[in-house]
């Protein structure tokens, strides 16, 4: 039999107990990096074995979930390089400013269809809708709760970009469930998430 | 003092903590005596709470998990200084020398010695049976256990993915030992457990007396320690099926011929067994 024991499961049991806790989240990033569930599945098995690999010589992060993060986001440029372009984590991007949408409305709407247990289904499909660049800004604050300068390491973008992509993203999500919500329109960009549920 | 704009655009900063002291307490100054911006705040406030009592990440799914677990497992073994115990060229020298003595002396010399990759496709049939939860993946899904196979070894073992009637995969095992590679498979075939050990044809040996040649593929049938053992090649890869029923030992060949009409050629076969 296989029976082997000592140093080496030890770390991995460390290793394990310290980064399998982010899976689902890295997970998330990935769909959202790469567009779809199969090379999701690739890049984050990488990222572990990568991140075991260094783990096992040198053991000094600190923060293990953003530099898990980090280490996918780079992975994913070095592995997916035409890929990597389109989605284009790093280029410089012209300022939209886009009307201030205020919730107050949609606070209102919101309200029945969260009593009705559907505000997460709709959440999930006006996430998917928006452009990657905002999605990612708005999963990394609002769904993994990191800090803007984290955000800004990630990325590897300035923070002013994350500020702007982040306020980007609410904002045009407030207006994808507003629409949806209150004046139930499935035209644009509701309609593209009710087809497209990436 | 700010106004109105510039304070709508520092309320996510302010709601994310992002200010410093100093920014963050004219942005409050601004709301105690601003009815519109402190109305927004709120507002947005109450939002952001939404979103993030509500928002999830997008689960992993089982397979991933599964694959990522065995996939770890697989690189702590790849650190670790002993390997699977796979006879290295001297010692498989000297056992198979001893086997063939011992078998000159017990059983006579109308016997063969037993190759090396059958003794392992028996031992680790045994392992499993002795310790069931050995295995690097667990599966009933046959593509979860061929697409973990696919990751962890450097030759694809090329399964079927097509589901066969009363053959369930249990999982697998990877095995290393330097450059040399192996699958091992474990399936339940109705209450028989069956294992199958693949490997690329290389420095493979045979048993030369019992031979069955059938399609144009010599199999060699052995028993092993009180195990039925069936060994073979084709142009891709040896195999070894190990169970402790020969019933099950040729049933077990469904595995590679699973359909109706492969079922139908292969009676004359079990006939030679």
């Amino acid at each position: 039999m296989l029976g082997f024991g000592g140093r080496e499961d030890v770390q991995k049991a460390e290793f394990e107990d310290l980064t399998l806790r982010y899976l689902d989240s890295l997970y998330g990033f990935a769909v959202v990096l790469t567009g779809n569930s199969d090379d999701a599945h690739d890049l984050v098995q990488d990222a572990y074995l990568r991140a075991y690999r260094f783990y096992h010589r040198y053991q000094q992060v600190t923060n293990y979930k953003a530099w898990l993060f980090t280490l996918t986001k780079n992975l994913f440029i070095n592995r997916y390089h035409q890929r990597a372009r389109e989605v284009s984590l790093t280029e410089l991007e012209v300022e939209i400013d886009d009307p201030y949408e205020s919730p107050k409305e949609l606070l209102v709407a919101a309200h029945g269809r969260h009593e009705k247990g559907v505000f997460q289904h709709d959440f999930r499909w006006a996430m998917a809708a928006l452009p990657e660049k905002l999605r990612l800004a708005v999963l990394l604050k609002d769904i993994e709760g990191f800090d803007y300068k984290e955000i800004a390491e990630i990325m590897g973008c300035p923070l002013g970009t994350v500020m702007s992509r982040l306020s980007r993203g609410r904002n045009l999500l407030k207006k994808s469930l507003k629409d949806y919500w209150v004046t139930g329109s499935l035209s644009e960009p509701a309609h593209r998430m009710r087809k497209d549920p990436s | 003092m700010y106004d109105c704009s510039s304070v709508m655009k520092m309320i996510d900063p302010h709601l994310d903590g992002e200010l410093d002291v100093k920014e963050s307490l004219r942005v409050q100054t601004h709301l105690q005596e601003c009815p519109y911006c402190r109305e927004n705040f709120v507002s947005e406030h109450a939002f952001q709470d939404l979103l993030r009592q509500n928002a999830s990440p997008t689960p992993a799914p089982e397979f991933a998990r599964q694959c990522l677990s065995a996939a770890l497992s697989r690189e702590a073994r790849r650190h670790r200084p002993a390997r699977v115990r796979w006879p290295s060229p001297p010692l498989f020298a000297a056992v198979g020398a001893a086997a063939a003595l011992l078998w000159f002396v017990f059983v006579g010399f109308f016997s063969a010695p037993i190759p090396g990759l059958v003794q392992l496709a028996v031992d680790q049939h045994r392992a499993y049976l002795n310790h069931p939860d050995s295995l690097d993946v667990t599966s009933d899904d046959i593509r979860v256990v061929a697409a973990w196979l696919k990751r962890a070894l450097d030759f694809h073992p090329g399964l079927s993915v097509e589901p066969v009637a009363n053959l369930r995969v249990v999982g697998a095992r990877a095995l290393a030992d330097g450059d040399r590679r192996a699958a091992q498979l474990v399936y339940r075939l109705g209450n028989d457990t069956v294992s199958l050990l693949i490997t690329p044809p290389q420095n493979v040996r045979f048993s030369s007396r019992n031979v069955i040649a059938f399609k144009n593929i010599l199999f060699h049938p052995a028993d092993v320690d009180g195990y039925h053992t069936l060994q073979w090649s084709d142009n891709r890869h040896t195999y070894v099926l190990v169970s402790d029923q020969s019933k099950a030992v040729y049933e077990g060949c469904v595995i590679c011929h699973s359909s109706s009409q492969s079922r139908d050629t292969t009676a004359g076969f079990q006939e030679g067994i």
